[in-house]
């Protein structure tokens, strides 16, 4: 096909892997290839009964032509109508092929979405938190629906189509090159003809469908921004403003939309036409060649409705062959997020016995940074004796959330140990470290299900007793009993009958269920009323007993009672040691307490 | 869902007319253009007359060329028509959404609202445009045909009625089945979807759980159960082209045994037969459009139903402004109000209380006593079950809803920001505040620190939903934003909470400043922040529980004492601003 499209928004478009290459892999995920293949080849033989039909309608004319002409023969009923049943046979037959081919294929691309979005799920398990951290979630959510909708569509109709297609116009060559082969010539003239003008308007009408996608985004993001904020648009009489704004948007994409349509819209006529200028070609030349005595009435009719098979397969092909593209470009969308590098854990790890794990930990040397060259902590040591309170303390953004992200083994670091008892953490594997710990951020995080659920998710099969006694332990049974439908309650992110602070007592309780051994905390209450935060506040007190805490500390309280401080600024550990051992330090912790 | 479409089709009715109008003429000359071929066999071939076999392809040449104008003009006009319907049905349904009182809003989500302005009217906007182009033919094409076969012969004819009749309701009756299923199917979309978010979003809790194999389960199910659905959905019509297609064939074939009888009787021609078979063939390549239709009708369906819920909600907020205030001083009072959502239990109770022009009242609770609410009340955001709300001495409901909105500037618990800059997400489109005025608000809130770090000043882009910021730096704006209007009334809804202690104890003491005179309702969890105010209302569990200044409650009120001793504790260094 014509290359034209080369450096064009449209090129970006087309697959990067060759169509064998994205074919091969997409059919791995095809359960029992044989199928396709018996579906495609029940196709092809559907199609041929198909293309038959035409030519046996041509021949039943003939007969009842000769009979017109000299009636004196008289109709033969038993050959007419075994003319006819052979006639219905192929119809029949050849659509109920078809039936069976779609309900194939339907089974083959639901299995293949089931796999898709099975390994995207599974492969969410295992994408680095590094990913997960530099990539939007609606990105990622795109892959998950958009996607993967429109590679079951290329599973089930586009390749299908593009060969229903295919089959269609090289069996009704064959059949009108068997007839006549210089009538044949008309078509063999039309519709190479048809493929290059429909190439020609799809290459004008991508730029302006691109600008029309561009248009309902800016339009709809828009939207997004009015109805997320729509409290603010109340409360400041922002409703006229906002309309106005939105009308404009609506403008452009009014604009876009008409030009996109329109141009468009010739697809069709144009296909229409050069069929009707192919029968008309047909009925003049058939005619003559009827007058010449070369052609039959009856091949005559053969070649008209031949000539209409060829319309729908003209009409769409082309977009087929688009549908089959961006159909690949989704498959490689979708594979390439699949074949993102795993965080795997290497051969010789050795088993942690979570049980005996006592809880001390290392930082020794440890260099780090998100990026490759930007080191953000630079020679960090300092140690945590098991069972002890370690406040982390110092303004935003000074890397509290990255020492969390380090012990977690969230991020690996790039120089120096972290320890655990002495061994290296990296000798572990990633899960069951991270089993010895228990954490609570600041955002709590709820999914749907019942509240029972939320909080038994940290063990491996809780009793109602367990999640009963762990709500007890950080007070929040007595709210759960006060809602309707008790531990029964669904919660959810978009639904939620619980408030901030009730919703991180639901984590506590999920955490103290886990056991861990050693804990991370995020201290920070703002929004929580006073009772729900003292609440909050004593069940972590209680759960830091006996266990190695990490503490990202708010209150001078908490502060002042840690073993240890960990002061930070600017991505970097900047002091360490007790409250007292700090203050006669008198540097930038002490600076700070002071100002408070 | 026709009474839809035909509300906003109305106004565009000449151009739907033109469009139908030259569909019309489109089939017309395309049946023409078929029948031409008898004119060929009977007038040429069957006396050999070749100058007329040319002749009649002249003409048919030319009927093609004039078909191919009318499809131009249909083209120009369903694009026309389809993009002004949309454009007028997406702006009703914006302009729903923001009139929409916070109330009605809550009701519906904004998730939903947000799916139903963008990808239902989409769905809705795809459907017209084939309507129109497309689907709207085959009505045409089909009395056309039978007008045409009929004067050919009537019992062939009536065999084509009763396979179109038979195709029709086939179709009718099947996709009709298919709604349910459909309907399932988008839902169990949406768990997956649900499900997908909290895994990206709670990536960090899953991997500290390492329950792997629970995740895999749970999700598992849901994928299949969303496969299952969808294949029942779908088996439900994959076959209706098809079936389809073996009615008309069928029809054919009965159509050649019977043609043949009649041509034995005389009653039709060959030529007539040959036609006939044109004919056919000719609807039978318009049903292609059927899987376009079978297949979008259903979601179509439920895209109409999704948006009339919309642009028919009656709202419950209704603006009747019939008296205007005589006076502009910002004086409030709550006489015995009541509030609960569609008939559940009460949210608040019994909430009475008078706020002096010039004087500051803070509300303190537990979360859930139904302190927001009050202040949605006073903002008209809800109407009260029970209970009267007066401002400067009237009715609420009898004010104009603007004229209210204008009298209070309401900073919200939520922090929102707008994509926008800096200076609209101040200004608001209110063109009364200048540049000066915003940087002079951010000094106040201490925004100004903030805006020395952004590239551009007043002129940086937020980020949607301020994610270039953090929470203490968006309270900050949203603060800003308040403090800049001119309004008689101020309400800060737990607006310090995410600010450092000493950062707040310095934006309070210019916000008082500043806000010397007016009325000014708060919020607050902790005590260090209303200990100042003239009046304190102690909320529990949507009653009053006792009001009266911090001195007052402090010796008299229980519940005042428990929450101040609860926040003395820990915070030795957090009070030294009080």
């Amino acid at each position: 096909m014509a290359e034209k499209g080369q450096g064009s928004p449209a090129r970006r478009r087309k697959p990067t892997r060759s169509y064998s290459a994205n074919l091969r892999s997409l059919l791995s995920y095809v359960d029992g290839t044989w199928h396709v293949w018996v579906a495609i080849t029940v196709l092809a033989i559907g199609n041929l009964l198909l293309s038959f039909a035409p030519r046996l309608a041509g021949q039943v004319t003939d007969y009842l032509s000769e009979y017109a002409q000299n009636r004196t023969a008289g109709l033969d009923p038993q050959r007419l109508v075994g003319m006819l049943v052979l006639l219905a046979g192929l119809y029949v037959a050849g659509n109920l092929l078809t039936i069976v081919t779609s309900k194939m294929m339907m089974k083959v691309s639901r299995t293949v979405t089931y796999r898709l979005r099975r390994d995207l799920q599974d492969k969410l398990e295992r994408l680095s938190i590094g990913y997960l951290d530099t990539h939007s979630a609606g990105n990622i959510m795109s892959r998950v629906t958009n996607d993967i909708t429109t590679v079951e569509n290329l599973v089930e109709n586009s390749i299908v189509n593009f060969l229903v297609q295919m089959t269609i116009i090289v069996l009704v060559f064959v059949m009108m090159v068997v007839i006549e082969p210089r009538l044949a010539l008309v078509y063999v003239a039309i519709v190479p003809l048809a493929f290059l003008i429909m190439k020609l308007i799809t290459g004008r009408t991508r730029t302006e469908f691109k600008r029309q996608q561009n248009s309902i985004g800016l339009l709809n993001g828009y939207v997004g921004d009015i109805v997320e904020n729509h409290m603010l648009v109340k409360a400041y009489g922002m409703e006229d403003a906002s309309k106005e704004h939105f009308k404009e948007l609506n403008k452009v994409s009014f604009d876009a939309y008409m030009k996109s349509r329109f141009f468009s819209g010739f697809i069709i006529p144009i296909n229409t036409m050069l069929n009707n200028l192919g029968f008309i070609l047909v009925a003049l030349f058939g005619g003559i060649m009827i007058v010449q005595g070369v052609l039959t009435v009856g091949e005559f009719l053969a070649f008209l409705l031949y000539g209409q098979m060829l319309n729908g397969p003209m009409t769409s092909i082309s977009n087929s062959m688009n549908n089959i593209q961006s159909g690949f470009s989704a498959f490689e969308r979708v594979t390439d997020l699949l074949d993102e590098p795993d965080v795997v854990d290497g051969d010789d790890v050795i088993a942690l016995d979570v049980a005996k794990v006592e809880g001390r930990i290392d930082f020794s040397h440890v260099r780090f940074g998100y990026v490759p060259g930007k080191t953000l902590f630079h020679d960090v040591s300092f140690s945590a004796e098991p069972s002890s309170l370690i406040a982390i303390v110092g303004p935003s953004g000074a890397g509290k959330t990255t020492l969390i992200n380090l012990l977690m083994r969230f991020y690996d670091i790039d120089g120096g140990t972290i320890s655990l008892d002495g061994t290296d953490i990296t000798s572990y594997g990633r899960a069951e470290l991270r089993r010895a710990f228990g954490m609570v951020l600041q955002d709590s995080w709820v999914f749907e299900g019942t509240i029972a659920e939320n909080i038994g998710y940290g063990a491996d099969d809780p009793t109602k007793d367990d999640i009963r006694k762990a709500a007890e332990m950080v007070g929040c049974d007595s709210f759960i009993n006060t809602l309707p439908q008790g531990y029964d309650t669904r919660v959810s992110e978009e639904c939620m009958p619980l408030s901030v602070g009730e919703k991180q007592l639901l984590v506590l309780a999920r955490t103290v269920i886990s056991d861990p051994k050693i804990m991370i905390l995020d201290e920070a209450t703002s929004q929580m009323d006073t009772r729900t935060e003292a609440l909050v506040t004593k069940a972590m007190e209680r759960m830091m007993r006996g266990r190695t805490t990490f503490v990202i500390a708010h209150r001078l309280f908490t502060i002042k009672n840690a073993d240890k401080i960990v002061f930070m600024k600017d991505g970097d550990v900047r002091e360490v040691g007790s409250h007292e051992e700090l203050m006669a330090k008198n540097g930038l912790y002490a600076e700070m307490y002071r100002s408070l | 869902m026709i009474s839809l479409l035909r509300r906003y089709l109305r106004k565009y009715l000449w151009e739907t007319v033109a469009n139908v109008v030259f569909v019309i003429a489109q089939v017309l000359l395309q049946l023409q253009v078929v029948s031409m071929t008898k004119v060929i066999l009977n007038k040429g071939v069957k006396v050999g007359d070749v100058p007329v076999i040319v002749n009649t392809s002249v003409v048919m040449l030319l009927m093609t060329l004039a078909m191919g104008v009318s499809v131009v003009i249909a083209s120009y006009m369903s694009s026309r028509v389809t993009a002004c319907v949309t454009f007028d049905l997406q702006e009703d349904i914006f302009k729903k959404i923001v009139s929409l009182s916070q109330y009605d809003y809550s009701r519906f989500g904004g998730s939903t609202l947000m799916t139903r302005a963008t990808s239902d009217v989409s769905n809705i906007q795809l459907f017209l445009l084939n309507f129109l182009r497309s689907c709207l033919l085959v009505p045409f094409v089909i009395v056309g045909l039978i007008i045409a076969t009929a004067m050919i012969s009537l019992g062939l004819c009536a065999i084509l009625v009763v396979a179109f009749a038979l195709t029709i309701a086939f179709m009718v009756l099947k996709s009709k089945q298919s709604i349910p299923p459909f309907n399932e199917y988008r839902s169990s979309l949406d768990r997956l979807n649900v499900l997908m978010r909290e895994k990206i979003e709670g990536a960090r809790s899953i991997r500290a759980f390492g329950r792997r194999q629970y995740e895999t389960e749970k999700f598992d199910a849901v994928n299949r159960e969303s496969v299952d659905v969808s294949l029942e959905a779908d088996y439900r019509i994959y076959f209706l082209t098809p079936v389809a297609l073996i009615i008309m064939n069928v029809a054919v074939v009965v159509i050649y045994y019977l043609g043949s009888i009649e041509l034995q009787s005389q009653i039709v021609s060959i030529s007539d037969l040959i036609l006939f078979f044109q004919y056919v063939t000719y609807f039978i390549s318009s049903l292609a459009l059927i899987p376009f239709l079978v297949n979008t009708l259903p979601k179509v369906v439920v895209s109409v139903a999704r948006i009339r819920e919309v642009l028919d909600f009656e709202e419950t907020i209704v603006n009747d402004p019939k008296t205007a205030p005589a006076r502009c001083d910002g004086e409030i009072t709550f006489k015995n109000v009541i509030f609960g959502y569609d008939g559940a239990k009460d949210v608040i109770a019994d909430i009475s209380f008078h706020a002096k022009p010039g004087t500051t009242t803070a509300f303190i609770g537990a979360t859930g006593s139904g302190k927001s609410t009050i202040m949605y009340l006073l903002d008209r955001m809800y109407d009260p079950t029970f209970g009267e709300i007066f401002v400067d001495g009237v009715d609420v409901r009898d004010m104009d809803l603007e004229a209210l909105r204008s009298r209070i500037s309401f900073a919200s618990q939520k922090t929102l920001v707008l994509q926008d800059t800096v200076y609209n997400n101040i200004a608001m489109g209110d063109e009364t505040i200048t540049r000066d005025d915003a940087k002079a608000c951010c000094d106040v809130t201490m925004f100004s620190e903030v805006l020395d770090h952004l590239d551009n000043g007043l002129d940086s882009e937020m980020a949607q939903g301020g994610m270039n910021v953090s929470g203490g730096q968006k309270q900050r704006l949203s603060l800003a934003r308040a403090i800049a209007r001119d309004a008689e009334i101020y309400v800060f809804d737990d607006t310090f909470s995410a600010l450092d202690l000493k950062t707040e104890a310095m934006v309070r003491k210019s916000i008082k400043e500043r806000l010397a005179g007016r009325t000014v309702i708060m919020v607050a969890q902790k005590i260090s922040t209303i200990r100042d105010a003239d009046n304190i209302i102690v909320l529990e569990k949507g009653r009053i529980a006792a009001q009266g200044t911090h001195g007052e409650l402090l010796a008299t009120c229980p519940v005042y004492q428990e929450i101040y001793e609860s926040q003395d504790y820990g915070q030795e260094g957090g009070e030294a601003n009080g």
